[in-house]
């Protein structure tokens, strides 16, 4: 285990690069300073490499995601990808979110089909293109249903599969299971795992479930309550390809328990964070 | 894993009307409604079949779908875009909702007066009273409508770069179509109830007209026939607002 920065360790090019980061919320008045959500945040991934994020609940973890997403301004130090700066929504970078993000008023097949629509990609092109990533989610014969009529796992295929498509260098995923049952988040996240071995996808994953963590990741960011700083990052060493059964080896534990002796005290401080700002809204 | 076609829903449809015709040509006939209220089905469609051939009658059809199309197009694109503006605008919304709501459910339809005297015993007297009545809902609901846009929805959209032309095409429009459209359905209703409430009392124009006229001449079957093409008109446009909801909600 290293702490500090999470700096490259292995070969590979450095695809992202998070650089002293930090990020205030706008104050609610001019001259008063908004929330520390994140400070001084050093992370490089590298292509093909899958790193996640893990940290109590308000550390700032889905404000991250944001930021290198481009969907905020404003934040101090530089995201670049491949060297470009990263200043709004970058179209090498794809992003899924933790509620439901499909649209209801387009079936499976054409809400994948969306991204290449705008992209102007031909039908026939783009209809092949959505069939095929369907098929690698195992969503092939429901094309034609609309997401009213898919469980809340096939809507968040749907979902990956429809930023997939647009072949992103980089997928940023926020809690993309976190409003899952354990089972479907289990099976969820060997499919992504099956899936990203596939298409030797990078990606930069939020979550706040250790397990998940270990399970996908080849490194663990850890972040301390808010303001967000890492505090440990811890390399993976499970060979892949790996599958869910890794829960159950002792390695697997030991991790857990590594990351929770880092996460532990942190969770406590967010958990006293968040009845200070109750009592202070009961009072 | 094949299911067995469903018959067509207008199948469905027809055969409720027919069932309630025939139910109440039955009434009439066994005389549980009086003929002299109420005309036998079996002679109002031979009625409606004739005035349907009938240039005066026609004429009259003619003069209620005008007045009722154009206070509705007023309606919505008017009431479309007010809606909207109240919602991009945080604070215009805030500021008028309550006096819009307060308006739409206060009765309207009582300014009559005030617009035969602006325009005269006009359809332009029968059409603003119909658009300014349909207006309201079509803002209270499209504002409403945008409003409870998933802020995930446009999340994604700006995660992708969508432009602020394309977002409102596919995102925002779609999102906001089935609310939008309720009110314009609403508003519907509510210009045809003006319409032909205002044709009635002011005894001008169309189909509204023609019910006073043959009420006050006991003409049951003409009163009946008239009627029943106020409901084909409130029909037609009805299945128009479907067809352009499903156009947006591609």
């Amino acid at each position: 285990m290293q702490s500090g920065a999470a700096q490259t360790t292995a070969e590979g090019k450095t695809l992202l690069k998070i650089q002293d980061l930090s990020f205030r919320y706008p104050g609610e008045s001019a001259d008063e300073l908004g929330i520390l959500a994140l400070e001084g945040i050093e992370v490089d991934v590298r292509e093909g490499e899958f790193v996640s994020i893990v940290g109590p609940s308000g550390c700032g973890k889905s404000t991250l995601l944001s930021v290198v997403g481009g969907l905020v301004s404003g934040f101090e130090g530089s995201v670049s990808i491949r060297g470009e700066e990263v200043r709004k929504p970058h179209p090498d970078i794809g992003v899924v979110f933790q509620e439901d993000s499909t649209f209801p008023w387009r079936n499976a097949l054409r809400n994948v089909e969306f991204g290449l629509e705008l992209r102007g990609v031909p039908k026939e092109e783009r209809r092949r293109r959505a069939q095929e990533i369907l098929r690698l989610f195992g969503l092939e014969g429901f094309e034609q249903r609309f997401p009213g009529h898919l469980s809340g796992g096939m809507k968040q295929r749907v979902a990956i599969a429809r930023t997939l498509v647009l072949e992103p260098e980089i997928l940023l995923m926020d809690e993309p299971f976190g409003a899952l049952d354990e089972q479907t988040r289990i099976i969820l996240g060997e499919e992504l795992l099956r899936i990203q071995q596939e298409l030797r996808q990078t990606v930069l994953f939020i979550t706040h479930n250790i397990q998940e963590s270990i399970m996908l990741s080849d490194r663990v960011v850890i972040l301390s309550a808010r303001p967000g700083r890492i505090k440990a990052v811890m390399d993976v060493d499970f060979p892949r390809p790996r599958d869910s059964t890794l829960i159950s080896s002792t390695h697997f534990a030991e991790l857990v328990g590594k990351i929770w002796a880092v996460l532990r005290d942190e969770s406590l401080k967010a958990f006293g964070q968040d009845s200070q700002k109750k009592e202070a809204n009961n009072a | 894993m094949k299911r067995r076609k469903a018959p067509p829903l207008y199948l469905a449809r027809l055969l409720l009307v027919l069932t309630l015709l025939i139910l109440l040509e039955l009434a009439i006939r066994i005389g549980l409604i009086n003929r002299f209220f109420v005309v036998l089905p079996s002679e109002l469609i031979p009625q409606v079949l004739r005035d349907l051939v009938d240039r005066e009658f026609l004429t009259l059809v003619g003069i209620t779908f005008y007045e009722t199309a154009a206070a509705f197009l007023f309606a919505s694109v008017v009431g479309v875009g007010i809606g909207y503006l109240l919602w991009r605008s945080r604070r215009l919304g805030v500021a008028y909702e309550p006096l819009i709501a307060g308006l739409f459910a206060s009765p309207i339809i009582l300014l009559y007066p005030i617009f035969l005297v602006i325009f005269g015993r006009t359809p332009l007297a029968i059409i603003a009273q119909g658009a300014i009545f349909g207006v309201l809902p079509v803002i209270l609901f499209t504002r409403q409508a945008f409003a409870g846009v998933s802020p995930t929805l446009l999340k994604v959209a700006a995660s992708m770069n969508l432009s602020t032309r394309d977002r409102f095409r596919y995102i925002l429009l779609p999102a906001a179509a089935p609310t939008i459209f309720t009110g314009l359905r609403l508003g519907l209703t509510y210009i045809l109830i003006g319409v032909v409430a205002m044709e009635y009392i002011v005894q001008i124009g169309g189909l509204g007209k023609l019910v006073a006229e043959t009420s006050l001449r006991l003409s049951t079957d003409e009163l009946y026939s008239g009627i029943t093409l106020v409901v084909a008109i409130s029909v037609l446009f009805i299945y128009l607002t479907q067809r352009v909801e499903n156009a947006v909600r591609r």
